[in-house]
């Protein structure tokens, strides 16, 4: 299923904004079913901290306090390099800006670049880096 | 995270005359009727093959000199986006009919319309005014700073932070400064919804002078007395009355700012493994000032508060960052009249510190609690991550050489570095954490922001990402001149594959034609890069640009960055001044007509587009010029093969 780059990034756009409001209303409301979102071998690196595999992702999530998460800025493109691992052949990437709040602490930006990938028509996360902007 | 490690690898060469590759491309020329074009060299290197000593001689430092060389021959007549940039200045006048409003409230008689009419020039600049925030104590110390540092025109310089039950306040020295705050009192939205409000009031007492170090001196000789190494308990119990400070004169009320601050730095540097603290019968009202003393010294267990003037349990919130505290003394507060009976009051003190055991010299009987992780803390923010260090020295050297090239005033030399059919993006957003701040003039037209534009405008959204290498170039030179703090960086490697390799890097910047040197712009930008020869080549460019913060913008710029004078290299009398740069007039990259022409030739000729680019500069933009000599060429079969090697897919 060739798509050409135009429909590769109209695809994009539909599938970012969608994917922004899920993530962070599973993240903030129900964060135990975040790890569904990610593909199994998925790699997270939150500040610096790297894991990886679907598992270790949602233990590190569970140890953090209660979020509430504001996206300001949105972004996305077609990756056209090929595949990036051998199943998936349509990814996109997808960058975030915007406002958590953990609970105990104040409010931060935040700066989030996801590569999404899909596989049996569902897109799921296979990379996943987070910073506070600080 | 270091940037000593270099991989030779993947390095980028670089010419004599300065210009830079990111691959092994040969520099072959178009020449017209000369085979003296075709002599088929490597880069720079005039006499026969001497690629392989390239690399070495490019991992001395002295090449970016060169760099930085002609960053400074050019600055005069950088002029790409001055003016543009330059609207973004808000007016401070506008601001003007506020001034003063908001002061003196309660005064009455005492309003003036502006501070400076009741002080002489030579007094103002040495006056002190207190700043109160009302509700500020809902806010941390840094917050609150954040938010007037972004918006602030001008310096900001508080000193003597405090609170009490509600409201904060802090200090600032001259009628300029605290016109300054004046200007933005209800002008920046608290991240409750609330306007943020500054009184701006003349300090009838000036702020306290830190204590001299001699009287600091006595005071730590006399915490040393008062503190018993076995317990680690400090005993501070009526420190006003103290007999050795008295009979030298010296009075240290607890209840004084200075004293509390130099307390506190003596306590967090020399016992910082506190476990017990008596501050009974110090005529304390509030205790606001023990909030940096309880941020030093976690462990404390034991606090005796008793005798004071404390008149509500709400001033335990203050210090229930002791979470370890099992045994409080109040007794002798006017806090203990509030409760009606002794389970309240014990209820009371629970709720800021649930561990007490022993309240006033009594046993509580256990509390029964829930088996819930209460207290969660985020894991501390660490470092760059990369897979392994192969990567971490591929990635890194290609981010300091990209960095290079693109703060200087040739982004089209990064031509190499990019896939042909590369798309870059670039996403601007306001720091959620100010209301007010410096907007992106320079950069909205392109910015591309689903949040703002909305997924459903798909064609403006199209446009938006820039596809193609060299409209990504001729793009990233109409973006503002710029310096990146590299000390800032931190990447994080996302993918790492052999067909792929992804990493995000962050950190800060700000423009050359910045109006002020404090506007730092904090940015990330996401890669995806794939194999290409030795090296490797964009192919996905997401950059997301933000005003920093508070911190960052403090730390910006510490740590020495390189500054185009610092490395003088003196010029090499072989270096040979590339074709299309005439000394001192910039020239524009390619006009969307030229482009048109490239993407053209590119086509009819079946050579790639870098060659492309290249015939039909040497000829003077001339097509059918252009066309005959590609044919005579091709024809004698001196085009080299790889001018027909397009990047795939």
């Amino acid at each position: 299923m060739a798509m050409d780059l135009q429909a590769r990034k109209s695809q994009a756009n539909t599938a970012a904004d969608e994917f922004s409001k899920i993530y962070y209303e599973t993240f903030d409301k129900r964060r135990n079913a975040i790890s569904k979102l990610y593909q199994d071998k998925a790699n997270v690196v939150w500040n610096g901290n790297a894991v990886s595999g679907s598992d270790a992702i949602l233990k590190l999530f569970d140890g953090l306090p209660t979020s509430e998460h504001t996206v300001e800025g949105l972004d996305t493109q077609p990756i056209v390099a090929g595949p990036v691992d051998a199943d998936n052949t349509n990814s996109i990437m997808v960058t975030v800006f915007g406002k958590v709040k953990f609970k105990g602490t104040g409010a931060e930006a935040f700066t989030q670049t996801f590569i999404l990938s899909a596989a049996e028509n569902k897109w799921k996360i296979i990379s996943d880096t987070f910073r506070f902007v600080g | 995270m270091s940037y000593n490690n270099r991989s030779d690898n993947f390095s980028v060469t670089a010419g004599r005359d300065g210009s830079r590759f990111f691959k092994g491309n040969h520099d072959f020329r178009f020449n017209q009727g000369s085979n003296r074009g075709f002599r088929g060299r490597s880069i720079g290197g005039s006499r026969g093959n001497r690629r392989a000593s390239y690399r070495n001689l490019n991992a001395s430092s002295s090449r970016y000199g060169n760099r930085y060389d002609r960053n400074e021959d050019a600055e005069g007549d950088i002029s790409m986006s001055g003016d543009s940039s330059r609207r973004a200045i808000h007016g401070r006048g506008s601001y003007g009919s506020s001034r003063g409003r908001y002061s003196n409230r309660g005064r009455g008689s005492r309003r003036p319309t502006t501070t400076a009419s009741r002080y002489n020039q030579k007094t103002s600049a040495e006056t002190w005014f207190k700043v109160m925030i009302p509700f500020g104590s809902h806010i941390s110390q840094k917050d609150l700073y954040s938010m007037i540092t972004s918006s602030i025109d001008g310096p900001f310089d508080p000193v003597q932070y405090s609170t009490d039950n509600k409201r904060a306040f802090f200090y600032v020295k001259g009628i300029a400064a605290a016109d300054n705050i004046r200007s933005i009192s209800r002008r920046i939205t608290k991240p409750d919804g609330h306007k943020l409000i500054l009184h701006v009031s003349p300090a009838n007492v000036p702020p306290e002078q830190s204590l001299s170090d001699t009287v600091i001196e006595k005071l730590k000789l006399r915490m040393s007395d008062r503190y018993d190494p076995a317990t680690q308990l400090l005993n501070l119990s009526s420190l006003y009355t103290d007999e050795v400070l008295s009979k030298e004169g010296i009075k240290l009320p607890l209840t004084r700012f200075s004293t509390m601050s130099a307390i506190t730095k003596i306590v967090v540097e020399h016992i910082p493994e506190l476990s017990g603290l008596d501050v009974s019968n110090n005529r304390l009202i509030n205790l606001g000032q023990l909030s940096d003393l309880v941020k030093g010294t976690p462990n404390v267990a034991s606090l005796n508060l008793g005798q004071n003037q404390l008149r509500a349990m709400e001033e335990l919130e203050k210090i229930k960052g002791w979470t370890n505290l099992a045994e409080l003394v109040l007794d002798g507060n006017d806090l203990c009249n509030n409760y009606g009976n002794q389970a309240n009051y014990v209820s009371a003190v629970r709720k800021a510190f649930p561990k007490v055991v022993r309240l006033d010299g009594i046993e509580l009987p256990p509390l029964i609690t829930f088996d819930l992780d209460t207290d969660v803390k985020l894991p501390e923010s660490k470092g760059s991550y990369f897979f392994n260090d192969d990567i971490k020295n591929l990635v890194v050297a290609f981010i300091k050489d990209y960095y290079v090239i693109y703060d200087s005033d040739r982004r089209r030399d990064l031509m190499p570095a990019y896939h042909e059919n590369v798309q870059f993006s670039l996403s601007c957003s306001k720091n959620p954490m100010f209301e007010k701040q410096l907007g992106f003039n320079s950069y909205l037209e392109g910015s591309r922001n689903l949040k703002r534009i909305g997924h459903l405008d798909q064609d403006k959204l199209a446009k938006k990402i820039h596809t193609g290498n060299l409209h990504v170039i001729a793009f990233l030179e109409k973006l503002p001149l710029t310096i990146h703090d590299i000390h800032s960086f931190k990447v994080d490697v996302s993918l790492a594959s052999p067909t792929l390799l992804s990493f995000v890097l962050h950190g800060v910047f700000k423009e050359k034609d910045a109006r002020s040197d404090k506007l730092i712009r904090a940015f990330s930008r996401s890669f995806v890069t794939v194999p290409c020869g030795n090296g490797m080549v964009i192919i996905n460019d997401m950059l997301t640009l933000s005003n920093a913060g508070y911190e960052l913008t403090k730390n910006a710029f510490k740590s020495g960055a390189p500054t185009p004078s610092s490395s003088p290299v003196p010029p090499s009398s072989n270096r040979t001044v590339p074709p299309d740069v005439a000394p001192g007039a910039p020239t524009p990259f390619l006009t969307p007509d030229q482009i048109q022409m490239v993407e053209k030739f590119t086509k009819d000729s079946g050579m790639n587009n870098k060659f492309s680019l290249k015939c039909l500069q040497e000829n003077a933009w001339d097509y059918q010029r252009a066309g005959q000599v590609f044919t005579n060429l091709h024809n004698e079969s001196k085009i080299p093969p790889e001018a027909f090697v397009k990047d795939t897919p």
